[in-house]
């Protein structure tokens, strides 16, 4: 590095870094654990064939997917506060990366679970299995296989789209890259090393999701 | 609830300012998508190229946008700008980040709708003597468009919802113009739902007017 | 017309030509005959440069191929190709599938090409197909139009490359009579087929190709009748 950024940028600084590496993957972690858990559900109901139950499930799905993380994060951040929870700004952000991503994965599981053809429901039945039984030991570990690609390709978007949650002040690597920027005003080589550790997370989840899709085509 | 009542009226008073915003919003997408589609074509015939000082940049910026933010694209961008102070709007940095990101993804689309193509085609349109750009020009583009017309609609919408992040760099789109009015009226739940709502109805019209134009457009047999 | 000496061709380790010469004149039709995989196909391609050769050399009309100075948008201008999966273009009518090239290459006027491209359409026997696209036409009726768009560019030379087989056996006839026509009218052809009832009948030489060398030609009725080499004999054997 030249001289002058040594001489602003520090080896706390670097410690910030670290620091907001670490919270952007804690968020993205619990957002997309919760997420998991909703899109399940939402995903079955979407699945469904019973329509008051899919319905209802491919409403939520649109409206979180037709409108902007950022006005999902502040009606979240603000309405949160008028049912009277004060929350820290990290729940605000976990709840939005989880409802976001939830609508999304919901899809993903949808998808999986049609993947599987009808002839597998029929033979489960056959051998007396119900839906509940039919659906975890016969259809879901087939499309789990089906689910990996796109899913991982989530995870990336996720980690990306968890950048927005440093408008709220939360202290993720975004906002650590803003705050050293007012510091040292040296915005490409802050925005450049904020950069390279979103790359240095995504990257290697993309080369996995590019192996496993290649597995998947490769399978049949 | 705590005896919170909405309360819209003084949302609603500033409905003109809010379509203000989303016109803002709306020229900014329709721009990006108009330059990203000459970029992003460009980027995938140097994708596809066999020189590999033309490929394996294409290739690096494809993989380094794809796999980075667009608020941190932003930021670099437009803070980066007045760093080395050269003076551009905001709207001008946020066209830019928007461009910059959403041509890689296009670079990707537009690519795969070429490689859909059959061999056969470019075969045929050699063999009778076209050149490269005349074979592209009439040949591949026409049968690639039909291709690359799905993907591109979502790719729209994306702008749509994700140019929403050029508020943080103060451009006037819908997100600021709520942001703004959240603040004055003190109805930041009305607001940011009645802007949600804007963004939702917006975006569901188009989607749906690109999927019947889509579907006149390509009714013919292919 | 076409001179070839001694051309090499390699795909990857794979020696797909192994030093192959010929020479057709003008006004002649040649027909290649040989088992899949004996190369025939890759010498079409070659001499309408789709692939390029590691070795020898290709003359088309006093022109080389595969030289620095040459144009070869210029030479493959002058030869028609028709190919084994018709390659049309899906987007564009039957007429405009005729007209693309003499006005887009050629720069010829869209009037003038219009009214030969009719002409050739009502040639090949597709008059009240003109505005159908691909999609709506048989296989032997899209290899016609084939035929027509290849031909509007006003060629020196034919290649055809096995174009009736991806055809059911109830059209093939419609195409080889188009080739019989052009035949007759002093086109130069080479011809890659299967068909030896159209190789006996219009080819004036017809060449007996395998593991990428050419292993006998000669007349039709000497090829088919007294075939001298051994495996000319197996091949024609286990055909006809």
């Amino acid at each position: 590095m030249p001289q002058y950024v040594q001489d602003r940028l520090n080896i706390y600084d670097a410690i910030l870094f670290l620091q907001g590496l670490g919270n952007t993957a804690l968020l993205c972690v619990c957002g997309l654990g919760l997420g998991l858990l909703i899109a399940l559900f939402v995903g079955l109901a979407r699945a469904s064939r019973v329509r008051w139950v899919s319905w209802p499930a491919g409403l939520y799905i649109e409206v979180v997917r037709d409108s902007p993380l950022l006005m999902q994060l502040y009606l979240i951040f603000f309405a949160l506060p008028l049912l009277g929870f004060q929350v820290p700004v990290f729940v605000a952000g976990v709840a939005t990366l989880m409802i976001n991503s939830s609508a999304f994965m919901a899809e993903i599981v949808r998808a999986g679970i049609q993947s599987v053809g009808r002839d597998q429901w029929d033979a489960s039945r056959s051998l007396g299995m119900g839906y509940i039984q039919a659906m975890r030991w016969v259809v879901m570990p087939q499309a789990f296989r089906i689910m990996i690609p796109p899913g991982v390709g989530l995870l990336i978007g996720l980690i990306k789209d968890s950048s927005v949650i440093s408008v709220i002040g939360y202290l993720e690597l975004t906002r650590v890259g803003q705050i050293l920027t007012e510091k040292t005003f040296l915005s490409f080589q802050v925005f450049g090393i904020v950069a390279a550790l979103y790359f240095f997370l995504c990257y290697p989840l993309s080369r996995v999701a590019l192996y496993a899709e290649r597995r998947l085509k490769a399978s049949g | 609830m705590h005896g919170y009542t909405f309360q819209f009226r003084d949302v609603l008073l500033e409905l003109p300012t809010l379509l203000d915003g989303a016109l803002t919003t709306l020229h900014i997408s329709v721009l990006t998508l108009l330059i990203s589609f000459v970029v992003g074509t460009l980027g995938a015939l140097c994708r596809m190229s066999r020189l590999p000082w033309l490929r394996v940049p294409a290739t690096w910026y494809v993989e380094l946008i794809r796999n980075t933010p667009l608020l941190v694209q932003l930021f670099f961008i437009y803070f980066g700008f007045s760093q080395i102070d050269i003076q551009v709007s905001s709207y001008t940095a946020g066209l830019i980040g928007l461009v910059v990101n959403n041509a890689a993804y296009l670079t990707e689309i537009i690519r795969a709708g070429i490689q859909a193509i059959h061999k056969g085609q470019f075969e045929a349109g050699y063999s009778l003597g076209l050149s490269f750009p005349q074979l592209m020009r009439y040949v591949v583009f026409p049968q690639a468009f039909r291709v690359i017309y799905p993907p591109m609609s979502n790719q729209f919408i994306g702008i749509i919802l994700w140019s929403s992040l050029v508020s943080t760099i103060s451009v006037q789109d819908l997100a600021l113009r709520g942001k703004e009015l959240a603040s004055t009226t003190f109805r930041s739940f009305e607001t940011y739902a009645v802007v949600t709502v804007i963004y939702v109805v917006m975006t569901f019209a188009i989607s749906a007017t690109l999927k019947v134009i889509g579907y006149r457009v390509f009714r013919r047999p292919a | 017309m076409v001179k070839v000496t001694d051309i090499h061709k390699y795909f990857g380790p794979l020696h797909v030509l192994k030093g192959v010469s010929l020479a057709v004149a003008r006004g002649e039709v040649v027909v290649i005959i040989g088992p899949s995989g004996s190369g025939k196909s890759t010498l079409l391609r070659c001499l309408n440069y789709l692939e390029p050769v590691q070795s020898g050399e290709i003359w088309i009309d006093g022109i080389r191929l595969d030289h620095h100075k040459t144009n070869i948008r210029q030479v493959r201008a002058e030869v028609g190709m028709v190919f084994q999966s018709f390659n049309l273009f899906p987007h564009l009518t039957a007429l405009r599938n005729v007209m693309l090239a003499p006005v887009v290459v050629r720069k010829r006027p869209d009037g003038e090409v219009r009214r030969d491209a009719l002409a050739l359409l009502a040639k090949v026997g597709l008059q009240d197909k003109t505005d159908a696209f691909p999609s709506q036409l048989s296989g032997g009726q899209q290899q016609r139009v084939a035929i027509a768009r290849a031909l509007c560019m006003q060629p020196k030379l034919m290649l055809f490359d096995e174009v009736t087989s991806a055809l059911d056996p109830e059209l093939v006839r419609e195409v080889l009579d188009v080739m019989k026509q052009l035949a007759r009218d002093g086109m130069t052809m080479v011809v890659v087929t299967h068909e030896m009832g159209f190789a006996r009948e219009v080819a004036d030489r017809v060449i007996f190709m395998d593991e990428g060398r050419i292993v006998e030609q000669g007349k039709p009725a000497d090829i088919f009748d007294r075939p001298q080499n051994q495996r000319t004999r197996e091949f024609l054997g286990k055909i006809l």
